[in-house]
């Protein structure tokens, strides 16, 4: 992405960015040039007040100054209220970067969302955004002002004398060349730092979680010095990056000197021809001084602009990731009541793995309950996020109630359906808040009466009255203070609370224990009736219960059909459910 | 070790007032990069003089050189010593002018450049600190504490902290400029002097009004932005269950939310700087412009020249610079010794010691593992620690295996954590082969945990199982095997192969039970001594549980177990069952002896069988 394209793509995600900036500039212009007038007057004062031939004149001096003092103070409201206004527009700008960079997040498919470390997204939500402030806040306009200063600088010397204006420019245009050729080079480092940045996060977040068993293993140090790496390759990428800008600055002040040295040399040449005055020569001195300061000001803040860029164009990259789980074109709307699914030669393959779903085919008729069982790694949990959708088959196709999930909203289809998936995942809050989740439209009381009928009718007031508050117990960072079962608890307690026409549970019990496990899948089952369900589990007992069993093996259907069928057919799944008996018997 | 935490904590210490602290964290940057920030203010320092120097040589060839070659006098000063002829003259004006010019340059590298290399080193000491945290922090700080907090601490506070830092050299090397510039002043005429020097003062009192104004504010500003970054954390982390939920549009707005917080916080933030830098810049002009007056007075009294003035102005032009530097660096300190400070609390917290036991048990054999009437508490980092299993005592002999049992949320994990030293006793004792868990040395290899919920972390299958120790590889595939994950490692084809396929971050591309199964070879590749599985079989196929835990106790050789399960062909294969409930232990004995007389535990063990026997008799249910 150039520079164009991200200020264009930028701009357009953000429009408080560049709304009103043209006001803004011609403000911070203002106050520009009411500063260019300090010289101005100093020289003045000079001449007509302390260097006046009848000696010094104090009145004169007291008007100029009393001028000049006025010029400063307004000056000064004048940036005031530039800077306020950019950093109004700036944050505005920013915040909705940040919001369309996280949504779209969301809408990656989980299969994208995994592919890359959950550390990584927040810096770019977070730091990237961050990276952009300074530039959007006050150099941006800083560096347009000073391109302004220097092209009236410019002006006048062509006034004064147009070749020495020439000399002038002729002997900063290599070196502006040569800066500008480095700029590449600069991002390029900027880029490197922000995604080693993301890298560091990223292995971060990781530690975070993992710490459990860092610990227990004793290899804090090695893992410390993992993120050390980390830390020291990206310090002497920032080195290396502070040589590059020090050594692209530099050169324009390098080009002062030049600009300088040649304007003397040419200025007396054409002095000596009699072409210029000592005056002008003199002056020109001045004003290459004058012409470089914003020079030099604009190539330091090039730097700092790279560095924005980067960030920027990350962000955007983000914000513009294509979706490819995507919304329906032409949504067509699910049935209403009861619904079934249907699985229809669905193959899928992740990355550029071997297949890990070979055409599997069935159906559950509306309100039917199928257990789906296998070993692990057999392509159970694969099956039911395409049931989700949460990602898309490689081919073939699955329906609810018909109808293909591709056509279906996803606002529609996750009303309708429910998933607890195999991680119970909590977010940080009371058990209330990630209720709150299941029915985002109902007020607090009301919540509280429907949360403890839902505990009530899982068989789990009892649990619910052991906890510390009850439905106000705080469950910690990802949910971590409750136990691990505990946790499971309430993500059923969730998506019952959910009241979908199908439920989908993948393991969804695997960590609690048995006693209380047979109470809430015959509270389920009683609760669902009718309701269409896939439960995924290794505790073949819940297949006992199921209209039907689906059994997985290596990525194929092997067999498919109530229970007892099965049993009698004396195949795989008799095999596995004899096994289960005689481990759950003694 | 202890002494190295200290002197940790010690360096991120701050105290005092707020000048105090400012300068101590200057000094902490000072003493991080020693070496660089010495070049750099050298460097500076020679800058500083090279200016000075600049302006003359520019006055003294306008007025030796040009003006003499244009009117056609002679060239004076040491140029005319080298030639008379103009144009000569002239070019060796423009040489030696060039030439000071590309010395500038080059100390403007090496200021910059060195300067630029010196913050990085204080960011990466940061960074470090934080970083070091992350496994020295109690374990219940992490439950209770979102991953947010430490993530901005690691980018943007310890970006913020060095912020300061930047000017710095530049400014501590100019001070030599200003020092001259003021003591020439000074010698000038006192009046002009106070009126110049008035300039500092102000500067100082402008800044304690900034600082007054914008700390508290930054101070909230950082907080936000650790929120937000939690929350987006905690979201993608959550991403599955986000979708699953549909809760997509609720994350957005809690994250909307609370970026609008932050963009009105970052805003204050904005708006208070926003006069203060036109202020600072306002008020060296202001105060040239006072001299200009008070130096006419002083003229027209006499009491100076004119030339005096006109130098005065000159000079206070010559100081501008650094005293601009001085207000930069003071400007970004109140959000500086912000960020400083939240680095410093992750640090104070950081308590936990990687090796706090100095006592070698030998590794001989099975371990030996006792509780004494020990509480057992979840510690949070910050407040009272909670006990959550009380008075508990138990024995694990050498090379028998023990099944904890009890229902959801009764204390087990809780259990083997204190076994493994990651959660403390607060009361009674933890024994290993006899001494105080607390202090043997080396805990990690005596003992191993294998959590509840698999850690699978990005890298190889290699790294996964050896977390970097050198394991040679049949003792690793011993382990796979072991574990029954060979097969599906012979299998992986991603990125590589076998041992060098990469895993993705949290196993992401491996089914649940597969990552459980990579955590146990972790676990066994290091023949631990004690092992506990901590329902670390959940998601595997019991005929495939049965099978790791057979090879186990195979060769009489096995460690001693610790097992967590629900599974009664698991359960039955433990020598022994110790049935918890509600954070203490109901009973203990072999399978047979509680089946018989505790009503609790044959409730929980026969759920399922009692649940199947039932289900002919009831009629009406759906299918
Ligand atoms: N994101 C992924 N990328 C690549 N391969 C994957 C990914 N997710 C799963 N797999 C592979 O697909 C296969 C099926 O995995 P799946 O999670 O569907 O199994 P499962 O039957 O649910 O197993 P379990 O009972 O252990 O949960 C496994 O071999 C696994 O390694
Ligand atoms: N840091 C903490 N602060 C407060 N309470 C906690 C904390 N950690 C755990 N608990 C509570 O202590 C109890 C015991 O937790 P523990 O994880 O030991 O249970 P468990 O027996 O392993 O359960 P499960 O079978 O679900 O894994 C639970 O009720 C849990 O909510
Ligand atoms: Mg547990």
């Amino acid at each position: 992405m150039g520079l164009r394209e991200t200020f264009a793509r930028g701009f357009a995600i953000s429009p408080e960015l560049h709304k009103g900036l043209r006001v803004t500039l011609l403000l911070a212009l203002v106050a520009a040039s009411a500063r260019a007038t300090i010289p101005y007057l100093t020289q003045r004062v000079t001449d007509e007040g302390l260097l006046a031939d009848s000696g010094v004149d104090v009145t004169i001096v007291q008007w100029l100054v009393a001028g000049g003092a006025i010029v400063v103070v307004i000056s000064m409201f004048v940036e005031w209220r530039v800077r306020r206004r950019m950093v109004i527009a700036a944050e505005a700008g920013l915040a909705t970067l940040r919001k369309r960079a996280f949504h779209n997040v969301h809408r990656l498919s989980v299969l994208t969302q995994n592919s890359e470390q959950r550390g990584r997204y927040v810096s770019r939500v977070t730091g990237d955004v961050d990276t952009m402030r300074d530039l959007m806040q006050w150099t941006g306009a800083g560096m347009v002002v000073s391109a302004l200063e220097s092209t009236v600088v410019l002006v006048v010397m062509a006034v004064y004398s147009w070749q020495l204006a020439l000399v002038v420019i002729a002997s900063y245009v290599p070196l502006l060349v040569v800066t500008l050729k480095f700029q590449p080079v600069i991002r390029g480092a900027f880029s490197d730092i922000r995604a080693r940045m993301a890298d560091l996060l990223g292995r971060t977040s990781e530690q975070l979680v993992g710490v459990a068993t860092i610990r227990s293993y004793g290899v804090q140090e090695r893992m410390r010095s993992h993120l050390r790496a980390e830390i020291a390759g990206i310090a002497r990428r920032e080195r290396r990056a502070s040589w590059l800008s020090s050594a692209s600055f530099s050169m324009t002040a390098f080009g002062q000197s030049v600009a300088t040295g040649a304007a003397l040399v040419a200025g007396t040449a054409l002095g000596v021809r009699g072409e210029l005055s000592v005056g002008t020569v003199a002056a020109f001195a001045l004003l290459v001084y004058m012409f470089s300061g914003p020079l030099m000001w604009i190539v330091e803040m090039l730097a700092e602009m790279q560095r924005a860029m980067v960030g920027w164009q990350r962000v955007i990259e983000l914000v513009d990731a294509p979706t490819t789980v995507a919304e329906p074109d032409v949504p067509i709307p699910l049935p209403a009541g009861e619904v079934g699914l249907t699985v229809d030669a669905v193959r899928l393959t992740y990355d550029d793995d071997d297949e890990v779903l070979k055409g599997i085919s069935l159906s559950v008729p509306a309100g039917n309950r199928l257990a789906v069982v296998g070993q692990t790694g057999s392509g159970k949990t694969s099956l039911a996020r395409l049931l989700a959708r949460f990602f898309d088959p490689t081919s073939g196709h699955i329906r609810v109630g018909g109808v293909d999930v591709r056509h279906v909203t996803f606002a529609e289809l996750r009303s309708r359906l429910a998933v607890v998936p195999q991680e119970g995942f909590l977010f940080e809050g009371t058990v209330l808040d990630n209720l709150v989740y299941a029915r985002p439209d109902t007020d607090s009381e009301n919540l509280r009466d429907a949360a403890k009928d839902a505990f009530a009718a899982l068989g789990l007031t009892a649990w619910l009255e052991t906890t510390a508050h009850g439905l106000d117990t705080q469950v910690g960072a990802r949910g971590e203070l409750l136990s691990a079962g505990e946790r499971q608890l309430v993500s059923i307690a969730r998506a019952y609370l959910r009241d979908p026409d199908v439920l989908i549970l993948d393991e969804a019990t695997s960590a609690v224990d048995p006693a209380t496990e047979v109470r809430i899948s015959r509270a389920m089952e009683r609760l669902m009736a009718g309701r269409t369900t896939v439960v995924i589990a290794h505790r073949l007992s819940t297949a006992e219960r199921a209209d039907l069993v689906a059994v997985m093996e290596n990525g194929e259907l092997v067999e498919f059909g109530p229970h007892g069928d099965l049993v009698g057919a004396n195949g795989p799944y008799a095999r596995l459910h004899r096994a289960w008996v005689a481990q759950t018997r003694d | 070790m202890r002494r190295a935490q200290q002197a940790k904590r010690a360096e991120y210490d701050l105290h005092g007032s707020y000048g105090a602290k400012s300068l101590q964290v200057l000094g902490h940057a000072l003493r991080t990069a020693p070496r660089r920030f010495g070049v750099a203010i050298g460097a500076a320092g020679v800058f500083g003089v090279l200016t000075v120097v600049f302006g003359s040589v520019l006055g003294l060839i306008v007025d030796q050189v040009v003006i003499p070659a244009i009117d056609g006098k002679p060239i004076q000063g040491w140029w005319g010593e080298r030639t008379q002829d103009p144009g000569r003259a002239v070019l060796l004006a423009g040489a030696v002018f060039v030439g000071i010019g590309l010395v500038n340059a080059v100390l403007i590298v090496i200021r910059r450049g060195v300067q630029g290399g010196a913050v990085a080193s204080v960011g990466a000491r940061h960074r470090t600190v934080v970083a070091d945290a992350i496994a020295a922090l109690p374990l219940g700080w992490h439950r209770a504490n979102p991953a947010g907090r430490m993530l901005s601490a690691m980018s943007s506070d310890s970006e913020t902290a060095t912020n300061p830092l930047q000017p710095l050299a530049f400014t501590v090397g100019s001070f030599t400029m200003m020092i001259a510039a003021g003591y020439r002043l000074v010698n000038m005429d006192t009046w002009i002097a106070i009126t110049a020097l008035t300039v500092i003062p102000a500067i100082l009192v402008v800044n304690a009004l900034y600082e007054r104004v914008i700390s508290p504010l930054w101070d909230a500003g950082q907080s936000l932005r650790a929120e937000v970054s939690t929350i987006a954390h905690e979201s993608f982390e959550g991403g599955t269950v986000v979708k699953a939920l549909g809760a997509e549009g609720r994350e957005s707005a809690r994250f909307t939310t609370k970026v609008d917080a932050l963009r009105d916080a970052d805003t204050r933030v904005g708006a208070v700087s926003s006069w203060f830098e036109p202020l600072m810049d306002a008020l060296v002009p202001l105060s040239s412009l006072a001299i200009m007056v008070v130096g006419a007075h002083r003229a027209a009294a006499g009491a100076v020249s004119v030339g005096d003035v006109v130098t005065a102005i000159y000079l206070l032009a010559l100081m501008a610079v650094p005293i601009r530097g001085v207000g930069w660096v003071l400007g970004q300190m109140p959000s500086a010794l912000v960020s400083f400070q939240r680095v410093a609390r992750i640090s104070a917290a950081a308590t936990e010691v990687d090796e706090p036991g100095h006592v070698a048990v030998p590794r001989e054999g099975a371990g030996h593992v006792a509780f004494r009437s020990a509480h057992v508490a979840a510690d949070d980092g910050d407040g009272e620690p909670v006990i959550i299993v009380r008075d508990v005592s138990l024995e694990l002999q050498p090379g028998t295996v023990t099944a904890l049992v009890g229902a959801t949320g009764a204390g087990k994990t809780t259990v083997a954590l204190a076994a493994a030293r990651l959660s403390r006793a607060v009361g009674g004792e933890v024994l290993i082969d006899h001494t105080d868990i607390r202090v043997v040395q080396a805990l990690g290899t005596h003992v191993a945990l294998v959590p509840q919920t698999a850690f699978v972390f990005a890298g190889t299958v290699r790294e996964n199982i050896t977390l970097g120790e050198d394991f040679p590889d049949d003792e690793v595939w011993t382990a796979l095997r072991r574990a029954a994950v060979d097969d599906l490692v012979h299998g992986l084809r991603h990125h590589g192969e076998g041992l060098n396929a990469t895993l993705e971050e949290r196993g992401m591309n491996l089914s649940g039970g597969q990552r459980q199964r990579i955590a146990i070879a972790r676990a066994l590749v290091r023949e631990p001594r004690v092992l506990i599985l901590d329902d670390a079989t959940s998601a595997v196929d019991p005929g495939v549980e049965q099978q790791i835990l057979a090879a186990l106790r195979a060769d009489g050789k096995g460690p001693t177990v610790l097992l967590i399960a629900y599974r009664l062909a698991s359960i039955v294969l433990a020598d022994r069952v110790i049935h918890v409930d509600d954070g203490t232990i109901v009973d203990a004995g072999s399978h047979r002896e509680l089946i018989a007389r505790d009503p609790g535990y044959r409730e929980l063990v026969t759920a399922y069988e009692v649940d199947s026997q039932r289900r002919p008799d009831e009629a009406g249910e759906p299918g």
